[in-house]
């Protein structure tokens, strides 16, 4: 927050900051265009290059501690998904 | 000639709503994983993510006003009311003040099976895990939808009605505040 306050933020970063999280998570939905802009901005950005590295273990660590949790039922219940259609069922009528 | 009438008036209708009904138990089939998932990270409670979902999907067939088929459009739709439906819930129960049996729950369904060998691994990841949940609804449905379910911004931005840059930058302060956290935590 004390950075969204602080209006010195160089240009350059402003620009990067909002794509880093999709540069450091394992998806690839940055275009050619977006990732070599923060190629080019990390290359001589050491506080940046310092977000997208902590981003990366942050990143990391959710999803070991989401394979730790116990599995989500793929499925609701029977009984829940029976009672969903019937009262689906009286309310088309 | 009257009575011909209605009878068929009556039966195409009800042949429409059968319809209907078969469409919608093959969306209830196609979405309802992908519900549970993300309704159980927000709720932290398997049973409660399924009455989440349960009024999810009421609402979808009550106010879905289109064809009932698979889209990214519907798709947007259903992360956007389960959402709004899992923060009701959370609201009603911290009403309810029963935030103790939620502890217990999550207690019971999130807590960290045996740890052993990967203790080290395993504590980290619990303290990532206690961290998402000190972030606001907000931060943590985008956290969610990014590192979880892997959604593009613009997915997001649909999900949520955020613009795409606004998504950008409240998911870059939320991952600085979790990195902040898992530092003062040593777990990075």
């Amino acid at each position: 927050m004390k950075e969204r306050r602080n209006r010195k933020v160089p240009a350059e970063c402003r620009a990067a900051r909002p794509l880093l999280c999709d540069y450091a998570g394992p998806g690839d939905n940055l275009d050619r265009i977006e990732r070599q802009l923060v190629r080019k901005h990390l290359a001589g950005c050491p506080d940046c290059r310092k977000a997208a590295a902590d981003f990366s273990a942050v990143i990391r660590l959710l999803h070991s501690a989401s394979k730790t949790i116990k599995e989500t039922p793929a499925h609701l219940s029977p009984d829940r998904r029976n009672h969903i259609i019937k009262l689906c069922g009286e309310a088309g009528r | 000639m009257k009575r011909y009438l209605y009878r068929t008036m009556t039966t195409e209708s009800n042949s429409r709503n059968a319809d209907k009904l078969a469409a919608f138990d093959t969306i209830v089939s196609e979405y309802e994983g992908m519900l549970l998932r993300y309704v159980s990270r927000i709720v932290l409670c398997h049973e409660a993510a399924q009455d989440v979902v349960q009024d999810t999907f009421i609402k979808l067939f009550k106010n879905w006003e289109k064809e009932l088929r698979p889209s990214p459009e519907l798709s947007s739709w259903l992360y956007r009311v389960a959402h709004n439906c899992a923060v009701d819930h959370l609201r009603k129960e911290t009403r309810r003040n029963l935030l103790h049996k939620r502890e217990a729950k999550e207690h019971d369904e999130f807590s960290l099976p045996d740890r052993g060998a990967d203790s080290t691994i395993n504590e980290a990841a619990e303290k990532a895990a206690a961290a998402l949940r000190k972030l606001s609804l907000r931060e943590q449905q985008l956290v969610i939808l990014k590192v979880y379910e892997e959604k593009s911004y613009k997915e997001i931005s649909e999900i949520t009605g955020l613009t795409v840059s606004n998504v950008g930058y409240t998911l870059h302060f939320a991952m600085k505040k979790l990195a902040e956290e898992l530092k003062k935590e040593s777990a990075i």
